[in-house]
């Protein structure tokens, strides 16, 4: 048994030797972590830097990158819950995306599930690194001035708006966020099983999946904790069943920018000029492809959680 | 096939399961007068009456379902529309109502349960319509077709086939291209399902309705015949697991106050709230019928706010899938042989933990280590089970102790968070998560994806058959997959889709070992993986197929005056 020393996301190396940015990362994850709020009852939720932690069985926790509240309201019409999920404002299943068009088509969609916490202490630390980032993965064009406007690092620059992504932007999608929830672990309303914590307020899938998976696990008697490196991620997609303008399978268009295939946290979709198509002229069940959140719809999210103890 | 597998094939169900008897069921009460004997809050306040004129105009295969062990489906084109116009005029007088089924259906279970009979002892044949998006626009104009609120019904199942996990590669045994109907270029414009307690009852009935069609231009693509397994393996599929053990209960009340799904929990026991039996949840009847109120996304005591989308003459209606899937038994058993011994266990166990159930129908997350008939025919009992939690004990409902129920007895099923008794992929549990939390919320959630099962086997049983010939053995064989729902995209797609053809959702640990497809880029293998109580984890790779689309079609199955009103050319009222 060991302490754990948080890693960066995916195990990105971003800084290279001789940075403190490591130090400063786990400083600031550990500190995320509260072993007692009012919500973390019996200190089930444990954070493994300050015990040690066997980490007998790991289970990843997953869920649905599109909007499962803009699905529910729009139940009879999903054409308006993709169209309404393309503003970053309700992409809230810890999964945001930035659509490219040329000429109306969709040539690319960029999704990321990097935290504005990593960022923003990276910009702190190396704003070389994240310019030189946002040069290489958003554009060539991003001007030092458009990152750190009188000289600090804004998460909301056009470059993570209107005109790309690099991290989330959603208040509600953050790394204090799924660590948060996750230290909710005390079953509510004295539930003993998943149903008697029924009606459940919350709509997104992604707050669902936590609370009732951490939830079920604390009932039996385990402790929980992040597994590390701690973050969000792309655990997978299906492309199963999307055609090309001629109706043949797509091939594998996923590029994975950042983190790993299983472990993804920035990825692009788009097609090779090589086919002469673009991403809108893809259909999915016989569906042509109109906003991003038809793609997202079919990746599943993921976070890591490790456990001891129990029965 | 050889070896274990088929000795285990072989010797399945050799026995029957003993059934309950000797039970009196008590006599219906109003829902309410009911609530109101023991606790004014006992039931959610709410639920809908099915009117008189209502239960005359479901139709009864889709409440309370037909059930019947000899079925033939009429997979039927139109080529003239004005001659399927009188066609449906007299047809529609023939369609089966609910009210016509549930008094049937309320007078067999009294009688089973009574004598623990499994076949009623009285007869009755009876008949259901459905229509294609296709037929629609022929009958009624491609305005009317649009205005259907499913797009996935609209599409039609050979456009949605790939979506579905079925292959794309034209020369794969699954193609849409080589159904026998259903294709893109065989889709069926009705299908009429007839239902009979005898095989004669059924062949001369729909040999009846063949030429009543074929007299108006109307005419057979393909029949089916569908016909219930014999003996100890009645209500089994081909691979020799019970099946539809586990249908969702329909929350509403008949105008004379019975209950569509009777309430068996003592009603001071707070799931007496969401189940009926239990382990048997309450769904609201929106669910699986146009206009009745719906599930709600967060709260399954409640209705959701509105009833969806649908043109006025779909009222009372239901979406209709139909799935003909061949079966490889041999190869099913083979794998099951081949990775028991790989587990140190046996075919029979390896194979029941793929299904999630043992061959009687008994959960292995109740009886992990042998099946267990005496639960199996317990149908108060046998249904009764979560995952992540241990399974409390419940209290039956005064009436059915005094009527001879002695409770359940049976071991109970222990927390299984991790997959140790019951896989995370096993087949059960991927379709139906039960108290889990999914890849999209809470058990809520879940409620919103259960359908209506009305499946029946096709062709010779070869489970429980000693040294078959190699022409039993090579027989085709499979199940005609029947369900009705109020969204196919959110119901039927949702869970073969999101779920079964899925080695992450809802969780992770492989593909459903039964009914899953994986197609990436042409790699149709599937994965699998089995944890060990000490948790170490064996993963095995699928590279053959045992369940195969050969067919199906997606339908609507209108309300009985609408099949010989609106859609027979009637003014609208």
């Amino acid at each position: 048994m060991e302490l754990v020393r948080f890693s960066a996301p995916a195990h990105i190396d971003d800084v290279g030797a001789d940075s403190d940015f490591p130090d400063r990362w786990h400083d600031l994850v550990s500190g995320l972590i509260a072993e007692s709020t009012e919500v973390s009852g019996r200190g089930a939720y444990v954070n493994p830097v300050l015990r040690p932690a066997r980490r007998e069985r790991s289970r990843a926790i997953t869920w649905t990158g599109l909007s499962r509240p803009l699905l529910m309201q729009h139940r009879d019409d999903r054409r308006t819950a993709y169209e309404q999920a393309e503003s970053r404002e309700a992409q809230i299943e810890y999964l945001e995306w930035h659509v490219e068009r040329t000429g109306g088509a969709i040539s690319r969609v960029t999704f990321s599930t990097e935290t504005p916490e990593y960022w923003t202490l990276l910009a702190e630390r190396h704003p070389d690194v994240v310019l030189a980032l946002y040069r290489r993965h958003v554009s060539p064009r991003v001007a030092r001035d458009d990152l750190f406007p009188e000289g600090v690092y804004e998460p909301r620059n056009v470059w993570n708006t209107a005109r790309g992504i690099m991290h989330y932007i959603m208040p509600i999608n953050s790394l204090g966020d799924l660590l948060g929830v996750s230290q909710e672990i005390e079953p509510s309303q004295h539930a003993i099983d998943g149903y008697d914590a029924l009606p459940y307020s919350r709509a997104t899938g992604a707050d669902a999946r936590i609370n009732f998976d951490l939830w079920a696990m604390s009932r039996q008697g385990l402790s929980v904790a992040t597994a590390d490196p701690p973050g969000l991620y792309m655990i997978g997609w299906d492309d199963s069943g999307w055609a090309k303008p001629d109706g043949t399978p797509v091939d594998d268009y996923w590029t994975v920018e950042r983190g790993r295939r299983g472990a993804a946290s920035r990825v692009t979709y788009a097609v090779p000029a090589s086919e002469g198509f673009q991403v809108s002229d893809i259909r999915i069940g016989g569906r042509p492809i109109e906003f991003g959140g038809q793609i997202a719809e079919h990746i599943t999210m993921s976070a890591h959680v490790v456990s001891e103890g129990g029965a | 096939m050889t070896g274990e597998g088929a000795q285990a094939l072989a010797g399945l169900m050799t026995g029957g399961v003993p059934r309950l008897s000797g039970i009196e069921l008590p006599p219906a009460k109003p829902a309410s007068a009911a609530a109101r004997d023991v606790d004014v809050d006992a039931f959610p306040e709410g639920e809908p009456r099915f009117d008189p004129a209502t239960t005359a105009d479901i139709q009864g295969n889709v409440l309370p379902g037909f059930n019947k062990d000899h079925q033939r489906f009429l997979f039927l084109r139109i080529d003239d529309v004005d001659g399927a116009r009188g066609w449906l005029r007299r047809l529609a007088p023939q369609l089966s109502s609910m009210q016509e089924v549930l008094e049937f259906r309320r007078a067999f279970r009294r009688e089973r349960l009574r004598t623990g009979a499994s076949a009623p002892s009285t007869t009755a044949t009876w008949i259901a319509f459905a229509l294609s998006a296709g037929a629609i626009a022929r009958l009624l104009g491609e305005e009317a077709a649009a205005a259907m609120g499913d797009e996935a019904f609209r599409q039609g199942m050979a456009a949605r086939s790939t979506f579905l996990g079925d292959p794309a590669d034209p020369q794969a045994p699954g193609h849409r291209g080589r159904w026998r109907v259903g294709g893109p270029d065989s889709e069926a414009d009705v299908l009429v399902t007839v239902a009979a307690d005898t095989a004669l009852d059924a062949d001369e009935k729909a040999a009846e309705i063949v030429e009543q069609a074929a007299h108006s231009g109307v005419r057979v693509l393909w029949e089916q015949v569908g016909e219930n397994l014999p003996g100890a393996l009645g209500g089994h599929e081909h691979f020799g697991f019970k099946d539809g053990v586990s249908q969702p209960g329909v929350r509403g009340a008949t105008a004379d106050g019975e209950l569509l799904a009777p309430r068996y929990l003592d009603p001071r026991n707070p799931h007496a709230r969401i189940f009926g039996k239990a382990g048997q949840p309450l769904v609201w009847p929106g669910q699986f019928v146009l206009g009745m109120p719906r599930q709600d996304p967060a709260d399954p005591l409640v209705p959701a706010a509105d009833d969806g989308a649908f043109p006025d003459w779909a009222r009372n209606g239901s979406y209709l899938v139909c799935r003909r899937l061949d079966q490889d038994v041999p190869a099913f058993w083979d794998f099951a042989a081949t990775a028991g011994a790989q587990c140190g266990t046996s075919p029979v166990h390896f194979a029941s933990m793929l299904v999630g159930r043992w061959p009687s129908g008994a959960p292995v997350s109740r009886t992990p280590d042998r099946d267990d008939l005496e639960l199996a025919g317990d149908e108060f009992a046998h249904n009764h089970f979560q995952f992540d939690d241990d399974t409390r004990d419940w209290t039956p409902v005064g009436g059915l102790v005094e009527g001879g129920y002695r409770g359940d007895g049976h071991p109970k099923a222990r927390a299984d968070v991790f997959g140790q008794t019951c896989p995370l992929a096993g087949h059960i549990r991927k379709v139906n998560p039960r108290d889990s939390a999914t890849d999209f919320g809470a058990p809520a959630d879940t409620m919103m994806r259960l359908m209506l099962r009305r499946g029946i086997p096709y062709g010779p049983a070869l489970a429980g058959v000693a040294d078959p010939s190699p022409e039993l053995v090579a027989a085709e064989r499979g199940l005609i997959f029947v369900a009705y729902m109020a969204s196919i995209e959110d119901q039927f797609e949702f869970v073969i889709r999101r779920w079964a053809n899925s080695p992450l959702q809802p969780n992770t640990g492989g593909h459903d070992p039964v009914i899953g497809q994986a197609d990436v880029y042409g790699n149709r293998d599937r994965t699998l993986e089995l944890q060990t109580p000490s948790g170490e984890v064996k993963s095995f790779v699928f590279d053959r197929e045992w369940v195969t689309t050969t067919g199906g079609g997606y339908f609507f199955a209108p309300a009985i005056s609408a099949v010989g009103g609106t859609l027979a050319g009637a003014e609208p009222a």
